[in-house]
């Protein structure tokens, strides 16, 4: 099965632009029409965002992903920090790939103090969370911004490229929970 | 409207060599114990807990406390030149948010201080006067000049009554120390209100009508309950770190009194809790209905009512005969309110308002819950009363101010709460405690005098529309929008500043003075307005002068959290341009004034200064200044070892501690080998377990500090009869399509939005007023989340006159509309909608806070007549929908998600 809106992956156009085959962390300001071309609001496409490209990883394939049952998946290391997960979310969302524009990806870890969210996703509001620690959530179709809680950061989000069938992960948008620098 | 949020991937680390400070948080009342961590730009630390100033490795551990977000880094301006800036929950704090808890709010500190490059680069940096309609800098000199001249002539030609201030109550002690020096000792004006009543006084009368100090539980004390009623707060919202530490425990049980379902609800109700979805206003019939109930089982613990609450002959004794002079002493001891327990329950058990039919059929909750909430409240269980404790905020006596208040008293006292570890009734808090007054208010220049009895505070706003107030000096509030039935009091306002024709021209002394004086002299005010910020329309419009002051970070102050807990928040950088702390300001003013005692030479002479007005207080740090003093250092430098931690007031100098370790520990305390004696903080008000050995050097041992304040030191049951406000609540009931108006605070923006609105991560979140409506409300208008909305009331209710009673009911609302004293405003705001089960149907809910869109618009100027209060919580209006706005459709910005997820 061929994704229809590969094509217009923003993140791999990007990558092919700005930097070949990374190896670590390197950081660019793109604005948010160019990461997710056709898939922002209007007047947001000039929103600047700094992205880190971190090596490309396969993380899942469209074809065996069901809506609202989240895959776990490690990156950009296997740090026990670096656990995201992978969701389609049924619904369209900021950033989201598929021909729905529903599959998204996001750091498991609660950038208030660094809970983890694993197991923690609610199908029926689109809302990682709440954390266990402090109840903090996060809306998955707004690019992880916090409904409610304690967060001084939106859920770091994972920039995701479909390839055929193949779903990978290629960088993040936001830092990492712990970390001072991604990668 | 474009996402303004721009996530960062890394954030610098403080080098080894970064100028570490510990400070407070400047927001919410709990004030967790934060470090600002100052280097300059070009410099980085490393990742290897040898190369940073935190000394630990990245990436940190999970819930460790060390992480530092990209929001909390900034930056900030040191001798002139920029740095870098990180402000990180305290990692190492063992009180309050012990290692690093924090909100949204304070977790965006860095990004507070002026960065003439940044977001707040709109700080005002100069003294400002309107010269032909537009702000213009001044030199200090001649503002200051221009506001003693016009303020000589206001009160030589006008009065005293004439000149007045509406400042902030909570923004540190040695400006609220300044502040209450000029006006009430200085110029004796009883024309002066906080900035969030409109006038001085009480907020929560009936709590301390009933002996209990409002803020005398700790927040270990809250933690040791069973079971809390929280009423007319969700402290999730809004003291978060008190909740998510303190009171998010496993088997604590809560029960809350909401409108609105909100985060602390679902949780309190997926851990064997209780939601009472209240209809606004009604919370007195609710507390009589729960007393009733534990009445009638005999669930009311009898040998605390024999022990500590008072009996007639208790309630009279030391009163004398005659008349009472103190709101207080009149509401005790004349028959209406104050009761024994006999008393009491003679009235509550006769009284159809408190049977439960009545209570389901106006509070609108479901008899059986109000039942279940007696049962968890006070039913013994094997033998044993659970441990019942009271919390209470805005949705309480903000609505029905002293009925609802000396009601919840009351309920609390007959389920014994008020003297034991977790079995507490205090208030939750709004802002931190940071008022340091230092003389009384001149209460018998007030013009207001109550029915039967001497003179009351004033209230300031009906004052302003009599067209009495001439001088007005604003400091660090919008008043207007503050304030019940904005708009009409904006309208006010305009038309004696800015609608004026005498206006300065000139940037020249003699002629502004000379214009202000006619101003004045044909019934004009002048408005100087004072702040961090041009704030409207008060700073950008009505003010001839706009002065701009340093705060937070930037000068050393001090003031007490939620538990009374007084710390040092340090400065650590410079202030934008002149701006110069209040205390300065006030100083500048008061000697040009001629006025005595002034000579301030820092914050700490002012700290020290102010000591002695706390002494008989309950922010008692005087000796602290003491033992400061014996150690041969300053009091703020004393205050500054004591970190993070600080220590509880009021403070107690013993030549021994016998206190145990953990006591010490939690409360805080200084104990100098080289000097004589210790001090130590307090933990507790009303304690009476506690030994506090005998009063030694400076220590007062105040009578509340083991019992409760009264003349008794017993507990004052209070009766509340209904009809003291049921005409008004009848006549502000939504009628026909109207929907109550209410409103409150919310996690993210709570006392930040001035903050959080040039902070983009912020402002994506909550870009605009926004209004909850029931599914079902909206549907019959057609409204959905993401519609932008407006609500109207063409019948906002405004007191005029009224200030002196005489008769019987000539200050019930009854009594004022009869005599023609309410005239009937408008208000309107327009709010982005969110359509959400989590609100009562028939009830709106939007921020109270919003300075563009202000929901007391719609919300009536007529105060509580028994402590002059506004009812806040009880607008009302009609909505309806005027389009979609941009967030309906944009993904970066706002989200209509519930809030109420568990």
């Amino acid at each position: 099965m061929t994704d229809p809106s590969a094509e217009s992956c923003g993140s791999d156009c990007v990558s092919r632009r700005l930097f070949l085959a990374s190896t670590g962390a390197v950081t660019a300001t793109l604005l948010l029409g160019e990461i997710f071309p056709g898939r922002v609001h209007g007047q947001n496409a000039d929103a600047p965002v700094e992205v880190s490209k971190l090596p490309r990883k396969k993380i899942g394939q469209v074809s065996t992903l069901e809506q609202d049952r989240p895959v776990p998946f490690d990156y950009p290391t296997d740090h026990y920090l670096n656990n995201c997960l992978l969701v389609k979310l049924g619904e369209k969302a900021g950033g989201g790939l598929g021909e729905a524009q529903d599959i998204v990806a996001f750091s498991g870890r609660c950038t208030h103090m660094g809970g983890s969210l694993d197991g923690l996703y609610n199908a029926e509001h689109k809302v990682a969370g709440p954390c266990a620690e402090h109840l903090t959530t996060f809306d998955l179709t707004r690019h992880g911004m916090v409904v409610a809680g304690h967060a001084t950061q939106a859920l770091t989000q994972v920039l995701l490229e479909v390839d055929g069938d193949d779903i990978y992960a290629t960088g993040l948008v936001g830092l990492l929970y712990g970390y001072s620098r991604n990668g | 409207m474009p996402a303004e949020s721009k996530p960062q991937s890394s954030v610098p680390l403080p080098p080894k060599n970064a100028t570490v400070v510990t400070t407070a948080c400047d927001y919410c009342i709990v004030a967790c114990g934060y470090k600002a961590f100052v280097w300059p730009e070009g410099e980085e630390g490393g990742t290897s807990a040898d190369e940073n100033a935190l000394g630990i490795d990245f990436p940190t551990e999970e819930l460790s406390g060390h992480w530092i977000s990209p929001n909390e880094h900034g930056s900030c301006m040191v001798d002139g030149v920029r740095h870098n800036l990180v402000v990180l929950p305290d990692p190492d704090a063992t009180v309050v948010n012990p290692g690093g808890n924090h909100s949204i709010r304070g977790g965006c500190l860095a990004k507070k201080p002026f960065d003439p490059e940044g977001k707040t680069k709109d700080r005002l940096q100069h003294p400002l006067m309107r010269i032909g309609g537009k702000l213009t800098p001044v030199s200090w000199e001649d503002a200051i000049e221009v506001m003693a001249q016009v303020s000589r002539h206001v009160l030589d030609k006008h009065g005293t009554e004439s000149w007045g201030m509406k400042t902030f109550s909570y923004q540190y002690f040695e400006n609220t120390y300044a502040i209450s020096k000029l006006a009430f000792e200085s110029i004796q004006t009883p024309c002066y209100a906080p900035h969030d009543k409109p006038g001085p006084g009480n907020d929560t009368a009936g709590i301390d009508d009933a002996g209990i100090v409002p803020f005398s539980a700790s927040y270990d004390d809250w933690s040791q309950a069973d079971v809390i009623l929280f009423s007319g707060t969700d402290p999730y919202e809004t003291k978060t770190v008190a909740w998510t530490e303190w009171m998010m425990r496993p088997g604590q049980k809560h029960i809350y009194v909401l409108p609105r379902r909100t985060t602390g609800v679902a949780w309190a109700e997926a851990n064997g809790g209780l939601f009472l979805q209240i209809i606004p206003g009604t919370d007195t019939i609710l507390h009589l209905a729960l007393a009733r109930i534990i009445l009638e089982n005999g669930w009311e613990d009898s040998d605390f009512i024999t022990r500590h609450v008072a009996n007639r002959w208790e309630i009279d004794s030391g009163f004398g005969r005659g008349t009472r002079n103190t709101p207080w002493q009149w509401r005790t001891t004349w028959g209406k309110f104050g009761a024994s327990f006999v008393e009491y329950k003679a009235w509550l058990l006769s009284n159809p308002d408190s049977e439960l039919a009545n209570a389901e059929k106006v509070t609108g909750i479901p008899a059986a819950k109000i039942q279940q909430a007696a049962e968890m409240i006070a039913k013994p269980v094997d033998g044993k009363r659970p441990k019942a404790s009271f919390a209470l905020e805005k949705g309480n006596y903000w609505s029905n101010n002293y009925l609802n208040t000396a009601s919840y008293s009351t309920l609390a006292l007959l389920s014994g709460a008020g003297n034991r570890p977790g079995q507490v009734v205090s208030r939750m808090g709004g802002h931190q405690r940071g008022w340091m007054g230092a003389a009384s208010y001149p209460r018998i220049f007030s013009p207001e005098k109550q029915v039967g009895r001497r003179k009351k505070e004033m209230d300031l706003d009906r004052w302003v529309e009599a067209g009495k107030l001439r001088f007005a000096w604003v400091i660090g509030t919008t008043w207007t929008q503050a304030m019940a039935a904005s708009q009409e009091l904006m309208t006010t306002f305009r038309t004696s500043t800015s609608g004026s024709e005498h206006q300065i021209g000139e940037a020249d002394v003699a002629h502004a003075v000379e214009v202000l004086k006619k101003r004045v002299d044909s019934g004009g005010m002048v408005v100087i307005h004072q702040d961090i910020y041009p704030r409207g329309p008060m700073g950008t419009e009505f003010a001839d002068l706009v002065l701009p002051a340093a705060t937070w970070g930037e000068e050393d102050f001090s003031r007490c959290n939620g538990e009374r807990r007084l710390r040092l928040y340090s400065k650590f950088c410079d202030p934008p341009g002149e701006a110069k702390p209040d205390w300065w300001i006030i100083q500048q003013f008061a000697q040009r004034m001629g006025f005595k005692d002034y000579d301030w030479k820092d914050s700490n002479d002012v700290f020290e200064q102010a000591a002695r007005s706390s002494r008989t207080g309950i922010l008692n740090y005087h000796p602290l200044v003491h033992y400061a003093d014996q150690m041969g250092i300053k009091g703020h430098e004393l205050l500054r070892r004591l970190g993070t931690t600080g220590i509880q007031t009021p403070i107690r100098w013993r030549s021994e501690l016998t206190e145990p370790q953990d006591y010490r520990d939690y409360a805080g305390y200084y104990d100098d080998e080289n000097t004589r004696g210790a001090i130590i903080g307090t933990k507790r008000l009303h304690a009476p377990e506690m030994n506090y050995g005998k009063p030694e050097g400076p220590t007062l041992h105040m009578k509340w500090m083991h019992a409760f304040n009264s003349q008794s030191g017993k507990g004052l049951l209070h009766k509340t009869p209904w009809e003291e406000f049921s005409d008004f609540y009848t006549r502000i009931t939504p009628k026909g399509d109207e929907l109550w108006v209410t409103m409150g605070r919310i996690n993210e923006i709570w006392q930040t939005n001035f903050d959080g609105s040039r902070t983009p991560y912020i402002k994506d979140r909550w870009p605009h007023q926004f209004v909850e409506i029931h599914p079902d409300d909206a549907a019959s208008r057609g409204i959905e989340s993401g519609d932008l909305c407006r609500i109207e009331n063409n019948d906002v209710l405004v007191q005029t006159g009224g200030f002196v009673g005489v008769d019987g009911d000539s200050q019930t609302f009854t009594g004022l509309d009869k005599a023609g004293k309410i005239r009937i405003g408008k208000g309107a705001y327009e709010a982005v909608a969110i359509v959400t089960s989590a609100i009562r149907k028939g009830v709106l809910w939007s921020n109270a806070l919003d300075a563009t869109q202000p929901p007391n618009s719609v919300v009536h100027r007529v105060p509580d007549p028994i402590t002059n209060r506004y009812r806040f919580k009880l607008g009302k209006g009609r909505i309806t929908k005027i389009g979609e706005s941009d967030f309906k459709s944009d993904l970066t910005q706002m989200t209509f998600r519930p809030r109420d997820i568990v």
